[in-house]
């Protein structure tokens, strides 16, 4: 039984944008099923749904220095401090694992990135907690006993991949729709699978699982595999030659890896010179294509390891 | 009997006022080091817990200035601004506890300042900010400490004097 939502982001998030901004998100219907909201400084609020865009133009209002500097105060909970690593990285993730990306100036020391100052926007994805929307998966990533095999879910960002990943890993950690009860364990380096606060997951993963949260993840999949003996690793975003091998050190472990990358199409993803020698060694047993054909998280196409096909959607182009 | 129970009355209420004043002193040396224990803690646990400022504040100060650091960490939470919250808890705390009301001007406009900035830089500029204010603060204790020994005693003796003198004379 499918039930998806995100009709929780009001409460959740607009106590931390500032008064102006907040009068114009409370102003939306709730019926918009909203998947981002773009602040930039000195331009109109942009709202994203489905395939659709909201420019918020009433008043002519524009985003001014001061809103963002509250924005990003409030969002690091007015502890600069705190959010250092996260300010480097170009992302915060606010409890029940919204992301929000930041864009700037980068602060350069000794050749190196320090931090993103003087930030003039922001992209908050509102995240989604589905459940039942790995059911039609389930059959394809499943060997005979139930256990799972190692998957890559492929799609461009915002196209549903770390949604799915999340029902898959909450349905095998709970031994639900032909999967056989697994130990599960989430290197979730930005806390979006997990939507984690201090720790705690905030979304559903089901009884058998352990979250790593807001470490790299090629450090995560080493420590969780030498501690916590998974039967399971379920990490998002891989892309480096580090994750690349964490990935394969995983399954040579006999550790089932679920992951996801970015990608417009399976050919797109062999291309990428850090994942050929993972697609190469035929770790991954399956690979997912969604789309937004249909809707968020559309599976376009499933193929095994040697890309062979085993389901294609019609009249997927 | 009407003029002794003045003589005790005017004795009474001249020590008493000479008291006060020492005690006040005294709370402005207890609330500085107070304050100066407690700006310790806070650097300390920006540096090893990485927490939010309203929880960190939350965990810092003793049983006298815990007033002030609990106020204030309530009103971070209720999502106001940090030099708001403070306002508001200062003004909080110094209804409950006498002492933070002994601070003079300069040394409250020090913390406000140090306060508005907290939160608003990377952990390398706000260590610097810490050590820059209790450099201020310890100064403002070391003279504290100098006006109570020098001038708390003096005071109460005083006042005492003053009772004497005002009950000889009504005798």
């Amino acid at each position: 039984m499918r039930s998806c939502s995100n009709k929780g982001w009001k409460t959740a998030l607009i106590p931390y944008f500032p008064k102006e901004i907040r009068e114009k998100l409370n102003s939306l219907p709730d019926d918009v099923e909203v998947e981002e909201i773009r602040i930039r400084i000195g331009k109109p609020i942009q709202i994203l749904y489905g395939i659709n865009e909201l420019i918020v133009e009433a008043d002519n209002f524009l985003v001014g220095e001061s809103e963002c500097q509250e924005l990003l105060d409030n969002i690091c909970f007015h502890s600069i401090y705190a959010w250092e690593d996260e300010l480097k990285n170009g992302f915060i993730t606010l409890p029940g694992g919204y992301r929000i990306g930041l864009s700037g100036r980068a602060v350069i020391q000794d050749g190196a990135v320090k931090r993103i100052a003087d930030i003039t926007s922001f992209n908050i994805r509102i995240a989604r907690e589905c459940k039942g929307c790995a059911d039609k998966v389930m059959p394809y990533i499943l060997d005979v006993d139930g256990a799972p095999l190692s998957t890559l879910i492929v799609s461009p960002p915002g196209f549903g991949k770390t949604t799915l990943l999340r029902d898959i890993a909450r349905q095998v950690s709970d031994g639900i729709n032909g999967a056989r009860a697994c130990k599960v364990c989430i290197a979730d380096e930005r806390s979006e699978i997990a939507g984690s606060w201090r720790g705690i997951p905030h979304n559903d993963l089901g009884l058998r699982t352990d979250v790593l949260d807001s470490c790299p993840k090629a450090w995560a999949m080493g420590r969780l595999l030498r501690t916590m003996s998974p039967e399971v690793i379920v990490t998002d975003e891989i892309g480096s030659e580090p994750d690349a091998m964490a990935i394969m050190d995983a399954a040579t472990c006999g550790v089932a890896v679920l992951a996801s990358a970015h990608g417009g199409s399976l050919n797109e993803v062999l291309k990428r010179s850090s994942l050929r020698k993972i697609t190469n060694s035929g770790t991954f047993k399956r690979y997912l294509l969604l789309s937004r054909s249909r809707g968020i998280g559309t599976l376009e196409q499933v193929a095994d390891e040697n890309m062979n096909l085993l389901f294609r959607r019609e009249n997927c182009g | 009997m009407g003029k002794a129970l003045l003589m005790i009355c005017v004795f009474s209420c001249c020590t008493l006022t000479g008291l006060m004043v020492a005690t006040k002193l005294r709370l402005r040396y207890d609330c500085l080091l107070g304050l100066l224990n407690s700006l310790r803690q806070l650097r300390a646990k920006m540096e090893y817990s990485a927490l939010p400022l309203f929880e960190i504040v939350k965990r810092i100060g003793d049983a006298r200035t815990s007033v002030l650091w609990d106020s204030f960490s309530l009103q971070l939470e209720k999502g106001d601004a940090v030099a708001e919250a403070w306002k508001r808890a200062v003004h909080d705390a110094s209804s409950k506890e006498e002492m933070f009301g002994t601070l003079k001007e300069k040394e409250s406009d020090a913390l406000s300042d140090f306060i508005s900035s907290l939160g608003k830089h990377d952990l390398a500029t706000q260590r610097k900010a810490i050590n820059v204010i209790e450099l201020q603060l310890q100064e403002c204790l070391d003279e504290a400490k100098s006006e109570l020994s020098k001038k708390g005693k003096l005071y109460s003796s005083i006042g005492m004097l003053c009772g004497i003198c005002g009950a000889i004379l009504i005798w």
